[in-house]
């Protein structure tokens, strides 16, 4: 029996070769339909322009490869699927995307892994691609895409919100809720967010929320809310929070401790109802 | 790139005319089953305008979506087997 191949072989006179390592199917200027043989690779050029005889085989050709599993993949995406493939072996994304799996749905996962990927690239410089991968999480997974994106890039997920959780559970392993909870807490607060957590000086502390204080003031945003974990952070916290509010840089909204952490939520004031002090000391 | 796949060069022309060789076609840009006319879905059910058609692939008839999202839950589920 003459297989699908070697008819089309035939028709378009290819010599046979015994490694064949691919097929492309590719368009060109010229509507000539042609079928060539390159580095192992079958080229077919313009099928659809072929007619007769010779578009008989050829859909017979793509419909039989498509009867038997094959995928059929723009380069691109082909491109795109191969590079995730590498870097979702990398160690760095195992250790992050690890630490979230069984505390996440999948949903979730789904973003966090595609906001990894975004980091690599945002890495490798390639500004256009990062904006139009940014662009497709936004569309897909809204704010808090474009947060978390922004927040796994800035390296909040290692630095800052994977050791908060940490020591959240040494006090107690968080419940899957609570964890949830406490994630889309964090997430959904920035850009107006400040994480505090053991193992900062007051002065990382005094530095990072006043710096947080200038930028969101700056920019209008004019909430904030200080994440602070340890018995020594809650009492550095509530010093901040004390100044914030007597030198008129803003006013607490709301304040929340549960066990060793504390949540608080400032409302700042605008630019030009005070002097920004360039230092919180 | 191995035999198990084929890459095609991102054309509509081209990709209609394959989408139209695998038993698909197109109401007002939404990707759609020849016969039933239903629209054939992406891995997680979404509708595939051609314009976002970066694949295909047979045994649950899976129509690969273009954006990054999609790439990577597909990447995940039918080449790393996750």
């Amino acid at each position: 029996m003459v297989s699908i191949w070697e008819k089309l072989f035939e028709k378009f006179q290819i010599k046979r070769s015994s490694i064949l390592s691919g097929i492309k199917i590719l368009t060109s200027e010229e509507k000539k339909v042609e079928v060539k043989l390159e580095n192992c690779v079958v080229n077919i050029v313009n099928p659809h322009y072929a007619k007769g005889e010779e578009k008989q085989v050829i859909d017979d050709f793509i419909t039989s490869s498509f009867s038997r599993r094959m995928e059929f993949i723009e380069p691109s995406a082909d491109l795109t699927c191969l590079d995730y493939a590498k870097i979702s072996s990398d160690q760095e994304y195992q250790s992050i995307v690890g630490f979230f799996r069984n505390r996440l749905p999948q949903v979730d996962l789904n973003l966090l892994e595609t906001a990894l990927y975004l980091r690599k690239v945002y890495k490798s410089g390639d500004r256009e691609r990062c904006k139009l991968l940014k662009t497709q999480i936004i569309s897909r997974y809204g704010t808090r895409g474009a947060n978390l994106s922004n927040l796994c890039t800035a390296g909040y997920l290692e630095n800052s919100i994977i050791p908060l959780f940490k020591e959240l559970d040494k006090e107690k392993w968080l419940e899957p809720e609570k964890f949830r909870s406490i994630f889309y807490d964090l997430i959904d607060s920035y850009p107006t967010a400040v994480f505090v957590y053991q193992g900062m000086t007051d002065d990382d502390i005094n530095n990072k929320i006043f710096k947080k204080i200038r930028e969101n003031v700056e920019f209008g945003l004019l909430y904030l809310t200080i994440h602070g974990i340890g018995k020594d952070n809650i009492k550095t916290v509530k010093r901040v929070l004390q100044r914030i509010t007597s030198e008129s840089l803003g006013k607490l909204i709301n304040e929340e401790i549960l066990g060793d952490s504390i949540k608080a939520r400032v409302e700042l004031s605008p630019i030009g109802n005070n002097e920004l002090p360039s230092s919180l000391e | 790139m191995s035999t198990n796949k084929v890459l095609f060069e991102n054309n509509s022309e081209l990709k209609r005319y394959l989408l139209q060789l695998l038993g698909k076609g197109t109401k007002k840009g939404i990707i759609v089953d020849a016969q039933t006319k239903q629209p054939a879905l992406s891995l997680n059910g979404e509708e595939v305008k051609i314009k976002d058609f970066a694949g295909i692939r047979k045994g649950s008839e899976i129509i690969i979506k273009s954006d990054i999202g999609s790439l990577i839950e597909y990447t995940k589920k039918f080449r790393l087997g996750k």
